[in-house]
């Protein structure tokens, strides 16, 4: 006799054994995906974290140090290369933190709590970069303006002896700074803003659960 | 999606929920990888319920989208089967009724099963399932003539397996 004809007869009855999901249990799973969304920030947040240290190791070397001390900035920027990894090191922590508690968490409630908290991670993530471009650039301006014997041509000498940088040259530096700033900002908001979207309308779809329930 | 739909989405996987199951029990073989391909395969047929337009049955578009979820996460992890597990595996001899070689013989059979490959898995799922070669050759998206041919194959393969 065919085994599988055999079989089938066991097959059927089987059913009867089969576990069952819950209507509950269904609408969780459907919205499980927020927790691969956070699995995402968090890739993306150590992605940023190895960019960059390869970027800095690239940039390290003897010339470089050398116009960093004739600029009077090789201490700023010690102490700003280890607050920078200090605060990309803290977010890391707190997208893994916020990715495993949502990874175990059966409740939609706390779900939701916890996209609500990814987004304010990631917003204050981009603000305090934006931040830092803007501080950044303008230390490096004051300090060039200071020490860089490339911009004394640039200066224009008062007739009572006194030198101050025209107001054409602050204007150009201040765009400068202000569109730099904006592609920063529109490479945050590529590389984070899908994400953020779609935990976003995950949100409503679970807000509008817990309005039906 | 909008709450309507989904809520009728639910519903009716909830309804069907055993078609699920059963492929679970087919391509895994603990508890856990059982629930972890459940949720996987509803995320799959929630992402893809908005394209399912109603033209087949659900349970026809159900067998489809979870036998492709199951057989790209079984060549995805490339699970090696293992085959002195299966004592304590999910499949539970059904019926109380049988003597102890029916039983054992129940086993091998399903123990052979679990050695097959992806692909030949689903075919086997669905013929215990009782589906016409037709709707076979539907789900899996080969030719009807090709379906009947591999089940062919596929029960000889059976046969050595259990003559080994």
């Amino acid at each position: 006799m065919d085994e599988l004809e055999f079989l089938k007869q066991d097959w059927k009855r089987q059913e009867a054994d089969l576990p069952v999901v819950s209507t509950d249990s269904i609408y969780e799973m459907t919205h499980k995906r927020s927790s691969s969304l956070m699995k995402w920030l968090l890739y993306v947040s150590i992605f940023e974290f190895v960019f960059w240290t390869f970027l800095n190791v690239l940039g390290i070397n003897a010339e470089q140090i050398d116009k960093f001390k004739e600029l009077h900035l090789l201490e700023f920027d010690i102490v700003l290369t280890i607050i920078q990894y200090a605060v990309l090191g803290f977010f890391i922590y707190c997208f893994y933190k916020t990715y495993k508690e949502v990874e175990t968490t059966s409740s939609t409630r706390k779900l939701m709590k916890n996209i609500l908290r990814v987004r304010k991670i990631v917003n204050a993530y981009v603000i305090y970069n934006l931040a830092m471009v803007i501080l950044v650039s303008i230390v490096v301006f004051v300090a060039s303006a200071a020490y860089d014997p490339k911009f004394d041509s640039l200066y224009v000498i008062d007739p009572d002896g006194s030198k101050h940088l025209p107001l054409s040259i602050i204007a150009t530096f201040t765009g400068f700074i202000l569109i730099f700033t904006l592609v920063i900002w529109l490479f945050y908001k590529l590389l984070y803003g899908i994400l953020l979207k779609r935990l976003k309308d995950n949100y409503k779809k679970l807000s509008k659960l817990e309005m039906e329930e | 999606m909008d709450p309507q739909l989904e809520k009728q989405f639910v519903t009716q996987l909830e309804a069907n929920q055993n078609i699920v199951h059963k492929i679970c029990r087919l391509y895994t073989h603990d508890r856990e990888s059982h629930n972890d391909l459940f949720q996987e395969i509803t995320i799959q047929l929630f992402k893809a319920y908005p394209k399912f337009r109603g033209d087949a049955k659900f349970s026809t578009w159900m067998y489809r989208v979870a036998l492709n979820t199951a057989i790209t996460l079984y060549r995805k992890k490339k699970r090696s089967i293992p085959t002195t597990d299966y004592d304590n595996v999910m499949f539970k001899i059904a019926s109380t009724e049988y003597d102890n070689t029916v039983e054992e013989q129940l086993k091998l059979m399903y123990a052979a099963i679990r050695q097959l490959n992806d692909i030949d898995k689903a075919l086997v799922f669905l013929y215990l399932e009782d589906k016409p070669y037709s709707e076979i050759s539907e789900t899996l998206g080969i030719s009807e003539v090709n379906a009947r041919v591999k089940m062919n194959r596929v029960k000889s393969k059976l046969k050595d397996l259990l003559n080994v």
